[in-house]
């Protein structure tokens, strides 16, 4: 009998190919969105945390515990001295797998008339590359090299501002530890462009010792970042860390895992707030399948009338209609599922470009990129998929059983207004 | 006079009202005071000691002022800070990086920043107030004793409201006509800075402190400790000092007053 059946619901979906169509259509355009909308808002917080931990946090950070208290102002004092043997001691943490050490400060760059409140960045030029790999986006000139230690990287839009270009001369002056002024001037060697609105319109990066130089804090880092293999094991092997540090008398030292960072923090209040997003998108997504699909099963119920006349039973009539139900929703989710993949799939590769959008935004956003790259996974189209079918079935579902408990006369009747 | 005792009476009570000073208006303090701190040229050289908790740093430099405009500073040390030199004429600022052999220019903005950390601003130390009483009205407020210096208290309020010390109250040495303390408001009323006198001394005919406290009263457990080693008033200073050749090329020996 099932194969009866499916034939005729396959033959009954084909009779007005236009309603099927349009109902698939419908059914294909909401899956289609579910499949992007996840994929984007899974990169978009993605990209948050891949750009926290690779630019600011590592997976953990060592540091002064004043100076990871006052981070916001990034005082210039609350340096380590021994990082050499700090860096020896954690060597062979379980679970390590590379590190960096960065020098942070304030100070306002100036060129001409221009100026700009900027952070200045020391870093280690080859051990950065695990980090926030800035060799990848040199849009123009290059990568730091070991040849100078006055060579400067600094961001597209930080350049625009102040008017700068390769090889231009950037004078650098602040006051260093000791509150001496003290400055010297840097090569433009690169330029990047991020994407990330911070990084590109606030930061420039300076190799490691001319930022010792300038704050006269030879063999001093700030802070010291490393990357595990595996990021949950951050705030065990933290913990590993302080009690080595401790044992080693290192003291007034910190061991921050990524997790504790503030912005951390608040992604946890936006993830529900994307839970609620989600949870809105998909109730439209139904109502839109819901709504298309009971006009499409009510308009039919002429047709049951005549079922019910030629002598099928209420049973027979509300599996056809669920069967019939079932194709529409499978073709719908299918198409519209494959091409929210491909779509997602496409721009996952080329980013979406809101930076028209957010250059009107005058603030500069920490770790929020004007360029988005959804990540699109196999689950969000099996997701997207099942729940496209399953909403089909229970939209057929209410106009079915209402329609086959009518009278065939009634049935008739109704069909006919 | 045929009354010996009327005679002894106005002599008694008349010198009784110069004691008490009692005639003298807040404009009068200011125009002592001025006599004692205003001067056509000033030379300077001090040593500063910040403090800034357990930490004490101690700079010295040399400084020229002409009138209010123009101000030159070099620093003699530490090492790290000599050479460096700041350069103010009217609102503009300019320092000199010996470290990367430049002049940077400033805007006025700078001129509210702390001087290498000390409670002092750039303001603080380039600027040096025309004639008190042609920048601020004067009023007396009380008279009392500050550390066992009978004293006048003076509140001087700017005539220019764009002025970053709007109001101040000044406890005059009554005898000397030198402020003990200055305390130092914004226009909102808020204590900005205190600035106290611990030494005076009569250099060339003048009362003159020598050795002064300020305290920035927005930061906690500071204070910078000035003392000036050398003070010349009035005396010749060379016309290129003030200029941005003088910054990049002079040097601090050709200036010593003692070579002049």
């Amino acid at each position: 009998m099932h194969g009866r059946f499916s034939h005729l619901a396959w033959r009954n979906i084909w009779r007005n190919r236009r309603r099927t169509l349009l109902t698939s259509l419908a059914i294909a355009f909401g899956v289609m969105f579910l499949v992007f909308i996840q994929s984007y808002i899974k990169g978009v917080s993605d990209s948050f945390l891949e750009n926290m931990v690779r630019s600011e946090t590592g997976h953990i950070r060592i540091a002064k515990e004043d100076y990871l208290r006052l981070e916001r102002i990034l005082p210039k004092e609350h340096l380590i001295f021994d990082f050499m043997e700090i860096e020896d001691s954690i060597q062979d943490v379980p679970g390590m797998d590379t590190l960096t050490e960065r020098i942070k400060f304030l100070l306002v760059l100036s060129r001409d008339e221009k100026s700009q409140p900027c952070v200045a960045v020391g870093i280690n030029p080859e051990k950065e590359k695990n980090f926030l790999d800035l060799e990848n986006y040199i849009v123009e000139g290059q990568y730091l090299d070991s040849s100078s230690s006055s060579q400067m990287l600094l961001g597209r839009k930080l350049a625009d501002e102040l008017g700068v270009s390769i090889g231009s001369e950037m004078f650098v002056a602040t006051t260093d530890i000791n509150y001496s002024l003290y400055a010297l001037t840097f090569k433009v060697k690169g330029i990047f462009q991020t994407g990330f609105d911070k990084i590109d319109k606030s930061i420039f990066y300076i190799p490691l010792e001319s930022a010792q130089t300038l704050l006269d804090c030879p063999g001093a880092v700030h802070e010291i970042i490393l990357l595990l293999k595996d990021p949950d094991a951050a705030i065990k092997t933290a913990r590993d860390i302080e009690e080595r540090l401790e044992e080693e008398g290192h003291p007034g030292i910190t061991a921050a895992p990524w997790k504790t960072h503030y912005f951390v923090k608040f992604l946890s209040f936006a993830k529900s707030i994307r839970i609620l997003l989600l949870v809105i998108v998909f109730l439209i997504v139904a109502l839109v399948i819901l709504n298309t699909m009971i006009m499409s099963v009510m308009e039919r119920i002429h047709e049951i009338g005549i079922m019910k006349s030629f002598g099928m039973r209420e049973r027979e009539i509300r599996l056809l209609f669920l069967v019939e139900s079932f194709y529409i929703g499978t073709i719908g989710s299918l198409a519209g599922g494959g091409i929210g993949a491909v779509v997602s799939v496409i721009t996952q590769n080329t980013g979406l470009d809101f930076s028209a959008a957010f250059d009107r935004i005058k603030v500069s956003l920490p770790f929020v990129s004007s360029v988005y790259f959804p990540d699109f996974t196999i689950y969000f189209l099996i997701n997207s998929i099942i729940f496209g079918v399953i909403i089909t079935l229970i939209a057929a579902l209410y106009p079915a059983v209402k329609g086959s408990k009518m009278s065939p006369v009634q049935a008739l009747r109704s069909g006919l207004k | 006079m045929k009354n010996p005792l009327l005679i002894m009476t106005l002599i008694f009570s008349a010198s009784i009202t110069g004691q008490d000073q009692v005639a003298l208006t807040p404009e009068d303090i200011l125009t002592n005071m001025s006599q004692n701190l205003s001067s056509r040229t000033l030379y300077t050289e001090t040593e500063m000691r910040i403090t800034m908790g357990s930490k004490t740093l101690t700079k010295t430099f040399i400084s020229f002022s002409q009138g209010p405009e123009k101000s030159f500073i070099e620093f003699l040390g530490p090492q790290r800070d000599k050479g460096t030199k700041i350069l103010k004429i009217g609102k503009v600022l300019k320092i000199y990086f010996p470290s990367a052999g430049r002049i940077q220019r400033y805007s006025h903005h700078m001129l509210k920043q702390r001087l290498m950390g000390s409670d002092f601003s750039y303001e603080d130390i380039t600027e040096r107030d025309k004639e008190l009483e042609e920048d601020y009205t004067a009023s007396l407020l009380d008279e009392e004793e500050f550390q066992g210096v009978p004293c006048f208290v003076v509140h001087l309020e700017s005539k220019d409201p764009q002025r970053n010390y709007y109001t101040q109250k000044i406890w005059v040495d009554k005898e000397k006509f030198i402020g003990r303390k200055v305390e130092f408001y914004a226009r909102s009323g808020k204590l900005l800075k205190v600035l106290t006198v611990d030494e005076v001394r009569l250099i060339e005919g003048r009362f003159y402190p020598v050795k002064f406290t300020m305290q920035d009263k927005l930061r906690t457990n500071t204070k910078t400790e000035v003392m000036l080693k050398e003070i010349r008033f009035d005396t010749p200073i060379p016309e290129d000092t003030f200029t941005e050749r003088n910054l990049l090329w002079g040097h601090p020996i050709r200036y010593h007053p003692n070579t002049w």
